[in-house]
């Protein structure tokens, strides 16, 4: 029996046979849920990577059981989202509790865990991390330890699969304990109410604190200090936090990751996928295409000017692949190694000028790849007031990596201070919408407080996984509204429709934005994807100045179809919509002016 | 004699005396009585890093100016 007010949850009850995998944020619940069930969920070296549960299926003496990913929490306090979402887990009467200790935060591990046993679910506990735990000089009795916790303790390193099997066979045996003795306490050093901390109606009404004492006591005794010198990646870690020289390192980092991708993506492009498509794939099509007979508009349809077969290959493959794939592989990088907090750390002043807090600036990061995760991502805030800002920073200021790299193959092979000026004017849409929302939405911000994980070096497969998770994900998720993007181009050219409508837009597009009338193509494409919204302009002859304001327009334009469902799903119908028309109204609003200022520039010198 | 977190001295260890109410400190290890190193400080309006028993953490500017310490002995 526990002492603990269930209360019933029909979502939470929802599957039965249920194991829970539980434990702080960032001790590598989601990789021993990659492995134990297949099921390939993003982790990476920074807390709240999982926002809400994931679940898939474990199969354990013969029984398939469901393993939910619980999101990591620091206490069970329900003092926020994730805690909520973790108490309903464990008011639902599930069968075992897979418990994911830090090795190298042994004190706060146990606490939370000392919190988790209250709850007289049977527990099997994973030591992980014990990697990191050895390099610092941290040795860790596991027989005291699973003494103290009274619970079977397994040393794990998750990321290289290192005791896993021990984990299973650990939870096959704590399972079949628990089907012949349904009643037996299947603890060893408490009974049941004996260590049960506060709930309300209990008389013992401990605090946290105790749980903390508790922890303390139980890791002083289970851990001896080995006199290891601090290696060389910790040195880095606590050198990366300093200002000094934190800061520098931080840009440099930043730098070099730009220039991998920027330059890698330009070479793979010219070097490689320019002549594939231009020389190769699109010759092949125009051959098959003019051995067979058919009306000329059809022809042109498929491999005109605009064509499906030659925009597809140009567009998706030469224009947009190369740089997804880079962002994925630097990008994965830095969020497995625990650079990103750091970052947070070190530029919260810098973030709070703008009105929101340091750990805002992961999601912004994020948003450079793709402003779907990063809005999911911005869960983790804790005013609804810091989510609305930094999802709108994300939206009208973020440019994903698709779009940035139709921006580099635009703008670069012009210029390079074309590319600097254009992401100099995005940088001040930056500042204006922080300020602008801040200003805005009622609420407040809460200040920064964030753990700061151990520095680590990604292990190889766990890094390569995720790489091709990330861009298989884009593949199936991109290529769809992008394959419509390109048919509905391919449709509007080569019909005359598009003549139609440029005619019709004319006056915003060529009078007041300056832009050739055919540039109407990227106002319609851009509601689709971000990038379709730039492709369009690498066919035109442009002035410079005409580069710059089409740029700038498309970078503050409509956040694409698949954000506004995001926002749609996670916020309201409204935010998507103010976003939406709010982007639409900035971006010719700003690209107008900007045209104005040119034209005048251009007179008076 | 006691001080905020936010101006003491860092490279030192202190207690501390007491905390504002923010569950999210309590549930990462930052409570009265526990002993905490200041590590660092970020200049022009940002937090501290403070280290705990066995975990790093970084403490936003307003609140650890409410956080009261005095040095350890």
């Amino acid at each position: 029996m526990s002492c603990h007010e269930v209360s019933f949850n029909k979502e939470a009850l929802r599957s039965e046979n249920q194991i829970l995998l539980m434990g702080a944020p960032n001790v590598g619940k989601s990789v021993f849920f990659s492995c134990l069930t297949n099921i390939h969920v993003i982790s990476s070296n920074y807390t709240g990577t999982t926002v809400s549960y994931m679940e898939g299926t474990l199969p354990l003496n013969g029984t398939a059981y469901t393993l939910i990913d619980v999101p990591g929490t620091y206490s069970l306090t329900a003092t926020s989202e994730a805690e909520d979402v973790a108490i309903r887990f464990l008011s639902g009467n599930p069968e075992a509790i897979l418990f994911v200790l830090n090795a190298a935060d042994l004190e706060g591990s146990i606490k939370l865990a000392l919190e988790v046993l209250d709850y007289n679910i049977p527990m099997v506990a994973a030591l992980n991390l014990s990697d990191v735990a050895q390099r610092q000089g941290k040795e860790i009795n596991v027989k005291l330890l699973e003494q103290e916790l009274g619970i079977p303790i397994v040393p794990t390193i998750a990321v290289k699969k290192q005791g896993l099997n021990e984990l299973k066979e650990k939870l096959e045996e704590v399972l079949s304990r628990k089907n012949r003795s349904k009643t037996g306490p299947f603890r060893i050093s408490y009974s049941d109410c004996a260590s049960c901390a506060g709930c309300s109606g209990c008389p013992k009404g401990t605090s946290a604190l105790t749980y903390w004492e508790r922890a303390k006591k139980i890791a002083a005794v289970s851990v001896k200090k080995t006199d290891a010198a601090p290696s060389k990646l910790d040195r880095f870690g606590d050198a990366l936090l300093r200002p000094w020289p934190g800061i520098l390192l931080s840009i440099l980092i930043v730098l070099i990751s730009l220039g991998v991708v920027v330059g890698a993506g330009k070479a793979m492009r010219s070097v490689l996928l320019l002549p594939l498509v231009n020389q190769g794939i699109v010759p092949l099509f125009e051959r098959l295409f003019s051995s067979i007979a058919m009306p000329e508009m059809l022809n042109n349809v498929l491999i005109g000017q605009y064509g499906i077969f030659r925009i597809s290959f140009e567009w998706i493959l030469a224009l947009v692949m190369p740089y997804v794939i880079l962002f994925q592989l630097v990008f994965s990088f830095l969020e497995d190694s625990g650079i990103l907090p750091r970052m947070a750390v070190l530029f919260d002043n810098i973030m709070s000028k703008l009105g929101v807090q340091g750990g805002s600036l992961i999601h912004i990061m994020l948003g450079f790849g793709c402003a779907v995760p990063a809005i999911i991502g911005t869960r983790t805030a804790t005013t609804r007031k810091e989510r609305l800002i930094v999802t709108s920073i994300i939206c009208f200021a973020v440019p994903c990596i698709s779009q940035t790299g139709a921006l580099i193959s635009l703008l670069a092979d012009y210029s390079y201070w074309m590319l600097l000026a254009v992401f100099l004017t995005g940088a001040m849409v930056f500042v204006l919408i922080s300020r602008l929302t801040g200003k805005m939405l009622k609420g407040k911000v809460d200040p920064l407080v964030i753990e700061i994980p151990n520095l680590l070096i990604p292990e190889r497969k766990t890094y390569f996984k995720k790489f091709f998770v990330r861009v298989k994900e884009f593949l199936v998720d991109a290529e769809g509204p992008m394959l419509i993007a390109v048919v509905i181009a391919a449709l509007l050219a080569e019909t005359g429709v598009l003549a139609g409508i440029s005619s019709f837009l004319k006056p915003l597009v060529s009078g007041w934005l300056g832009l050739p009338a055919e540039a109407s193509m990227s106002l319609i494409l851009g509601i689709i994807r971000r990038e379709m919204s730039v492709a369009p302009l690498l066919t035109m002859e442009l002035t410079g100045l005409q580069m710059y304001v089409g740029a700038v327009v498309s970078f503050v334009y409509v956040p694409c179809l698949s954000v506004f469902g995001i926002l749609a799903k996670e916020f309201n119908l409204k935010v998507a919509l103010s976003i939406a028309a709010g982007t639409v109204f900035l971006a010719l609003f700003l690209g107008g002016v900007l045209n104005h200022i040119g034209i005048f520039l251009q007179i008076l010198f | 004699m006691s001080d905020n977190l936010y101006h003491v001295e860092k490279g030192k260890e202190y207690i501390v005396v007491d905390t504002p109410d923010l569950k999210l400190l309590s549930s990462m290890g930052v409570f009265e009585g526990v002993k905490i190193r200041k590590e660092n400080i970020y200049k022009f309006g940002g937090p501290v890093s403070v280290s705990l028993a066995t975990r790093k953490i970084a403490i936003g500017k307003e609140v650890a100016e409410k956080i009261l310490v005095k040095e350890a002995v």
